[in-house]
């Protein structure tokens, strides 16, 4: 489409103030972008886009845009920047409802003034859109010993693929209200509608928490202890195992490493790290808590691929070995099962090696009803092989039907418009 | 109220042939004196299904599917029977699944920190096999002696235990589902955060009107190193609900946080003698659980909140059989009701934490503007309320008052931001309600969701959604029409 087509369009959608062109969504260039104020707008956009047979790329913070099957043309762009108001914050009932755009940094600095966080660290950052963390459902390291999003999300208000909005769930901490629309979103890609306000249920913020770092001999040692400890019932938020090439860029030490984060009160704290230490046969170094989230950033950036493999716990020596076989640098977060790992391309030919090992590597997990996913990745890798890998259940297909009968949304992110 | 749909036979019609064909003669009910046990949960609606079977696999059910299919009769998925929402009664008839025989634990992996089993398992029996390895699985519904896992997993049932760590669907991985079209499909894995949309999480809650579960993986923890259950007792709900508030201020999340005002009190204590003081307005029942040094110094903050909000008394238990016996009057409180009162009805309601102490007293307010007693214990932690209203089925017209009654309760609870569910489902019994929650394109949605999986009318018909296809228009309707017609017996409140 012309920048001249693309204009008529876009004074079709003259009151929401569209702006030509916009940020490359995978390597191509939408036709406009809107940025709806309310959830009322969202709705108005939705059933224009759906009139004119025109597909919505969702976008919240650009942060989680390179997963999923790539993008179909032509598009234009819902971008959820302007959706980033609170909307109701109750401390004492440990909920808060939110516009689906706030960024999940700044609905944490608003829950840390009183006390209180959403126990939820996707990589590579707290940037990422709370109604982009929902539909990616990108979990981090504390994964496992503490909720995800999908466990976490009370209720939701969404935009269905006609236009309509729908409310689901609640705000209180447990409902059974009828069915939970708003769990279907959480790792939808954004299929059944837009995702425009969230409530979640939220934690008290441990007063106390430090980083711990212990050298086992190698991936075995490493993982039987993180297993170990973990069993004990510690107040540990993550235990993460890492390769010697992540070990190298995190903290200049090219060996395996078994970092710890505990949280909780101080005495709980200082108790857990007391027995941490009586446990480990290895020398345990108390380091500095920003170390986390240097762990969380390290694969950070656009032209990154980045993997994760779910895996029962068993099975993670096993994996990691293979993935280092096949080059590619990662770190484990043992309670959760889940190995993410950066794979390093080289030229566009050896894309299609790449590929290959993946599926390979694919295989292997699904051998222990595990699975691989594909996190960032350009689009000639995603082209070349299911980011997701899932076979689609045929109901999924037919709740796609009901919820966006004209597959205008985030169109081809879950197989194409059929 | 009981609810004929055909002049039974005893014997087989071919419906029933073919069903013997699957799963052999004793495996299929349908005479009346045998269906009779599978005409209610246990709530106050009946109604007789046609046939009842109870298979032993996957594969049965398949088949018991596509057999109801071609002979066009709706299914009603079964556990223990012992739902709080009419989920399990066959309102419209049809062929009951009695999931009662599949219940084997297939495997358990502690390593990987799971277990896959039946939808048959008894919860308890689940918690007692796993606490032999240290571990547990943590949803614990009162009924948890008696409920199954596929009714829990059905229900996304709560708990005491909930506050801490969330309902059912946070604690499964994985499903095996049998279809309307009697396809058998696997939603999640083995594994947390599979790819794709959360079909699985949408399954959980279902109450059985998407299909049946015919297996289940779920997530299993540690037994806590240190667990302390301590017991304040306070002279009004007032200043117990403040305590719960005072408590979550100081940061501490409790695994428990159970309220038993003083007419539970009253009922529970000479019956069970479980320790509540008889002259106490109200008391929590809090319970704490990790590492040794954490409880103790979580425990003080407890003590200085209830003891800020004005708690006459606070006890620690001393020994599992003390800590037992406190969770006896909180988990066995429904029986002593049973045992107190000719019948009783009770409610389920959600409200926002901070809301406890306004709704406690519009709610006692209510009840006695109808001249009845009302009796509550529940999840103070979770705001998740459980009037229970005592009556004499024998008095005239009673049963209308009760709904009525009812129905001003979940007013409240909807008006205070709450919802008219927190733990034992929709059902039959709720779906006048729905539409005091969610507006008709929300339902509509909803309907989308049951459409996607199949025709409306093939697994449990009429619950959740009103007005669904031949269904009356919810509990309320179905009541007036029975009372109309019929004598009540007192039997079937107990």
């Amino acid at each position: 489409m012309q920048n001249s087509e693309a204009k008529i369009l876009s004074q079709v959608f003259e009151e929401f103030s569209p702006i030509v062109g916009g940020r490359l969504i995978d390597d191509q260039k939408p036709l406009f972008t809107v940025a709806p104020r309310n959830v009322q707008e969202v709705s108005e956009i939705v059933k224009v886009a759906h009139s004119q047979e025109l597909g919505l790329a969702i976008a919240g913070s650009h942060t989680a845009m390179r997963l999923g099957k790539v993008m179909k043309l032509p598009f234009a762009v819902l971008d959820t920047v302007n959706l980033n108001s609170i909307i109701e914050y109750v401390p004492e009932d440990l909920t808060i409802t939110v516009e689906a755009g706030m960024t999940l940094a700044r609905l944490q600095f608003t829950l840390a003034e009183h006390g209180q966080y959403l126990p939820i660290n996707p990589p590579p950052s707290d940037e990422i859109s709370v109604g982009g963390m929902l539909v990616t459902g990108i979990a981090g390291t504390w994964r496992g010993q503490l909720p995800s999003t999908r466990d976490l999300i009370l209720g939701a208000t969404t935009v269905k693929g006609n236009g309509t909005i729908v409310k689901s769930g609640g705000r209180v901490v447990k409902n059974v209200t009828g069915y939970d629309l708003h769990r279907l979103h959480a790792g939808s890609l954004g299929s059944f509608g837009v995702v425009a306000e969230t409530t979640f249920k939220v934690l008290p913020l441990p007063t106390s928490s430090v980083m711990l770092k212990i050298k086992p001999k190698n991936i075995k040692t490493g993982i039987d202890l993180g297993k170990l400890l973990l069993d004990k019932g510690f107040p540990i938020r993550s235990v993460v195992l890492t390769s010697p090439s992540v070990g190298a860029l995190l903290l200049s030490d090219e060996d395996f490493l078994l970092l710890i984060d505990v949280g909780g009160s101080e005495v709980a704290v200082a108790q857990t790290v007391a027995a941490i230490r009586d446990l480990s046969e290895f020398a345990v170094d108390s380091i500095e808590t920003t170390i986390g989230q240097q762990l969380r950033s390290i694969f950070k950036g656009d032209n990154r691929i980045v993997i994760r493999v779910g895996v029962p716990r068993q099975r993670i020596t096993e994996i990691m070995n293979y993935m280092m076989e096949i080059n590619i640098a990662g770190f484990a977060n043992i309670a959760a099962g889940q190995i993410l790992g950066e794979c390093f391309s080289g030229n566009l030919n050896s894309l299609d090696e790449l590929a290959g090992e993946l599926g390979t590597l694919r295989e292997i997990a699904e051998q222990y009803h595990g699975y691989l996913m594909i996190e960032n990745a350009p689009t000639d890798l995603r082209s070349k092989i299911d980011p997701s890998g899932k076979t689609e259940l045929s109901v999924v297909g037919e709740l796609r039907r009901k919820f966006d009968p004209g597959q205008i949304i985030n169109p081809g992110r879950m197989g194409g418009r059929e | 109220m009981v609810r004929f749909f055909k002049p039974f036979k005893n014997k087989p019609e071919p419906l029933v042939q073919e069903l013997i064909e699957v799963v052999g003669a004793n495996q299929v009910l349908y005479t009346n004196e045998d269906l009779i046990g599978y005409e209610y949960d246990a709530t106050i609606e009946r109604a007789t299904p046609e046939v009842v079977v109870l298979p032993l696999t996957t594969d049965e059910i398949s088949s018991i599917v596509k057999i109801c299919r071609k002979f066009n009769r709706p299914i009603v998925p079964r556990g223990s029977g012992s739902g709080l929402s009419g989920g399990a009664v066959p309102i419209k008839g049809g062929v009951v699944v009695s999931l009662t025989r599949m219940n084997k634990i297939c495997e358990i992996d502690i390593e990987n920190r799971y277990v896959v089993l039946q939808p048959g398992v008894i919860n308890l029996q689940l918690q007692d096999r796993l606490q032999i390895d240290g571990f547990t699985y943590a949803p614990d519904p009162s009924s948890q002696r008696i409920c199954t896992l596929g009714g829990n997993v059905a229900n996304n049932s709560g708990g005491p235990h909930t506050l801490a760590h969330g309902s059912t669907v946070n604690h499964v991985l994985e499903l095996e589902v049998v279809l309307p079209n009697g396809d058998i499909a696997r939603l999640g894995s083995r594994v947390l955060d599979t790819p794709g949309p959360d079909i699985r999480g949408l399954f959980a809650g279902s109450e059985g009107t998407l299909g049946i579960i015919t297996e289940i993986t779920v997530q299993i923890i540690p037994l806590p190193q240190s667990l302390k259950t301590m017991l304040a007792v306070f002279d009004t709900v007032t200043s117990a609900s403040e305590a719960v508030s005072s408590i979550i201020r100081r940061g501490v999340i409790p695994v428990a946080l159970e309220m038993l005002d003083q007419e539970i009190i009253k009922i529970v204590e000479p019956r069970i003698h479980a320790g509540y003081p008889l002259d106490a307005g109200a008391v929590l029942l809090i319970e704490i659980e990790g590492i040794p040094d954490a409880v103790e110094s979580d425990s003080e903050l407890v003590k200085e909140a209830c003891e800020t909000s004005g708690a006459s008394e606070i006890r620690v238990a001393t020994s599992s059989e003390e800590r037992e016996k406190l969770w006896e009057g909180r988990k066995a409180a429904i029986g002593a009701i049973g045992a107190a009162y000719p019948a009783f009805y009770l409610l389920d309601g959600v409200v926002p934490r901070t809301k406890l102490p306004q709704v406690m007293e519009d709610v006692l307010a209510i009840a006695s503007s109808y001249g009845f007693k009302c009796a509550n214990m529940f999840h103070a932690g979770d705001g998740n309320l459980h009037p229970t209203l005592m009556f004499d089925p024998q008095n005239e017209g009673i049963l209308d008052r009760v709904l009525e009654c009812a129905g001003e309760i979940m007013r409240v609870c909807v008006d205070s931001g709450g919802a008219i569910t927190g733990e034992h489902g929709v059902g039959l019994e709720k779906t006048s309600y729905m539409e005091w929650i969610y507006s008709q394109d929300d339902l509509e949605a909803m309907e989308n969701i049951r459409e996607a999986f199949g025709p409306a009318d093939v697994f449990n018909p009429c619950k959740i959604l009103p007005n669904g296809h031949g269904c009356a228009v919810g509990h309320a309707a179905e009541i007036n029409m029975a009372m109309a017609g019929n004598k009540m017996s007192s039997d079937i409140y107990i």
